[in-house]
């Protein structure tokens, strides 16, 4: 029977105000001992078992466990998406997430979701990707963020855009860190293939989650890594012309966006990568001239608002598949004359599902290439080995046409 | 009100008893002897399996003395009948009693995996219906468990308060 030198300090610890101090780290000094764990862990039994009093926080040993566990005893130092330093004295046990890709991606490292306290309404929406947070308070979102809300639900933590939305996500954090200097913020995007890994990595950290984080890329970087390797062996001269196209007609793709960035993963040249700006609206005439092999169409936004994982219905598509088949002066196209128009959402397109997308195109530009590979099997194991949901993307949904 | 504690109380039981253990925890107690004399003392060994950072509460029967472990943190309630280890990454803790010349019971427990946020029970030694007893004849027996047991009745209430509490906080934990 050891009580130690511990116990009036645990006594004056478990007395104190909830703080954002090391929780069983007894003397304070900022690393928290077997000694010290095994003195909390005896005066918690006693309190709750022999005396029965239920005056310890049990929470305190769930922290203290994960810190001693996974950080060494000591505060964690961790990074966000844009390289931000943050310390962490606890594991984060309430979260608010802003941004879907966030969560898409906490989701995919195994982040419990009864951790999450809030997200954004656009998440909320959509109730057949997200059903484990149909309950969840909505905080608004990055453009119309409800603070009132956001500190009333006590966050450990606040996760915003990084360098996308900048402006607004700038917005949020300050006024937060100006309301209460206590909330962590970070920042992520999550949906940019030439960072996706590592900001997954460093939300690994932050959320605890390495372990998860590494099988989680393992797979992604399994996919994309076939992709590109197999894509690397194609000469230029023998790479396909690809014209994107987004919800609207004839809005493309310039030099280093997004969608170039994905098509030419993909292994396409984008034939207004010479565009300047990111989205330009193009001459369908340009169009004819540069004669794309093959032809990309996004849907699932803006005026062409349909499929994705809560509607299976393909008339509509069929509908914007032969207009693109019919449009004037299109039939010496090669991508119109070979019918190698494909249409392909968002979801799949723009978020941290796009190695999926990237696998789709690649099997469009190049079949006898990746005669082998099936996206709607790397999508499907997506879903059922980490987003774990009851999806089946054979059945359900539309996220390609044709 | 004592019906409603009783009830909810066998509430908890019953989902302890049927829901599916969700985590690998597990602890086990073996006795060394197997049947120790009356009078005699005897080892009994807890296997733990799974728990990294976690705590044990045994309960011993009347009339059974704690004699130590080889546990570095343990301790002993006031009455001497309850016994606490916080377990660091150990896979075996052994501790040490002496039985009575005469009486009856049985050690049951409960761990919880702090890592993990689980709690669960240690099934009770000697297992099922049986009681450890020392007679005069300084042999063990067994005979069926009383119902009114007041360590029973104490165990059930710890275990619900702690599996109702651990469920409150599942719902949202608050620092």
């Amino acid at each position: 029977m050891r009580r130690g030198p511990f116990v009036l300090l645990l006594l004056l610890l478990l007395a104190a105000p909830a703080a954002a101090s090391m929780p069983c780290d007894l003397n304070g000094d900022d690393l928290i001992t077997q000694d010290e764990l095994g003195e909390s862990i005896l005066s918690y039994l006693e309190s709750t078992y022999f005396e029965n009093t239920g005056t310890a926080d049990r929470t305190d040993l769930l922290d203290a466990a994960e810190i001693w566990c996974e950080w060494g005893g000591r505060p964690l130092e961790v990074v966000d998406g844009t390289g931000a330093t943050v310390v962490l004295e606890r594991p984060l046990r309430r979260v608010v997430v802003f941004n879907g890709e966030t969560l898409e991606t906490m989701r995919s490292i195994g982040f419990p979701s009864d951790r999450i306290v809030g997200i954004d309404k656009y998440s909320l929406a959509k109730t057949e990707f997200f059903p484990e947070f149909s309950q969840t308070p909505t905080v608004g979102s990055v453009w119309s963020p409800d603070y009132e809300l956001v500190l009333a639900l006590e966050p450990d933590a606040v996760f915003v855009y990084g360098a996308s939305l900048q402006s607004s996500s700038d917005e949020i954090a300050a006024k937060i860190a100006e309301s209460n200097p206590g909330i962590r913020i970070f920042r992520f995007d999550l949906f940019d293939p030439e960072t996706y890994v590592e900001e997954t990595e460093r939300l690994g950290v932050i959320c605890s989650r390495e372990e998860e984080a590494g099988e989680f890329l393992e797979f992604y970087e399994d996919c994309m890594d076939t992709v590109t390797e197999r894509v690397a062996t194609i000469p230029t001269g023998e790479r396909v012309n690809v014209y994107f196209e987004n919800w609207k007609d004839y809005k493309s793709c310039g030099g280093g966006s997004g969608f170039d960035e994905k098509i030419s993963l993909a292994g396409g040249l984008n034939i207004f990568t010479d565009q300047i700006i990111e989205y330009p609206e193009v001459d369908p005439e340009s169009v004819i001239v540069r004669n794309p092999d093959v032809m990309i169409k996004q849907f699932g936004t803006g005026g062409l608002d349909f499929g994705g994982y809560g509607d299976n219905d393909s008339l509509q598509a069929q509908a914007v598949w032969d207009d693109i088949l019919t449009r004037s002066g299109w039939s010496s196209v090669s991508a119109v004359s070979d019918e190698r128009v494909h249409l392909i959402h968002v979801n799949l397109l723009g978020g941290p599902s796009h190695f999926v997308a990237v696998a789709y195109m690649a099997t469009w530009f190049y079949p006898d290439l990746f005669a082998d590979i099936d996206p709607a099997a790397i999508h499907q194991q997506y879903l059922d080995q980490f987003q774990r949901i009851d999806f089946n993307v054979a059945q359900d949904g539309l996220f390609v046409y044709p | 009100m004592r019906v409603a504690v009783v009830l909810v109380m066998s509430i908890f039981l019953m989902f302890l008893a049927i829901a599916p253990s969700v985590g690998a925890a597990s602890v086990e107690r073996t006795l060394m002897p197997l049947e120790p004399g009356a009078g005699s003392e005897f080892d009994v060994i807890l296997t733990i399996e799974d728990i990294r950072v976690g705590g044990i509460v045994e309960s011993i029967p009347a009339g059974y003395t704690y004699l130590g472990s080889d546990c570095s943190s343990v301790r002993v309630s006031d009455s001497g009948d309850e016994i606490a280890f916080a377990i660091l990454n150990e896979s075996t803790i052994t501790y040490r009693l002496r039985a009575p010349d005469t009486g009856c019971g049985s050690i049951i427990g409960i761990y919880e995996d702090f890592l993990a946020g689980e709690t669960g029970g240690i099934a009770a030694t000697p297992a099922g219906d049986a009681n450890l007893c020392s007679g005069a004849s300084g042999t063990v027996s067994t005979t069926t468990v009383q119902q009114t047991q007041t360590s029973s009745l104490w165990w059930a209430g710890a275990l619900a308060a702690a599996g109702i509490a651990g469920l409150m906080r599942r719902g949202g934990d608050r620092r």
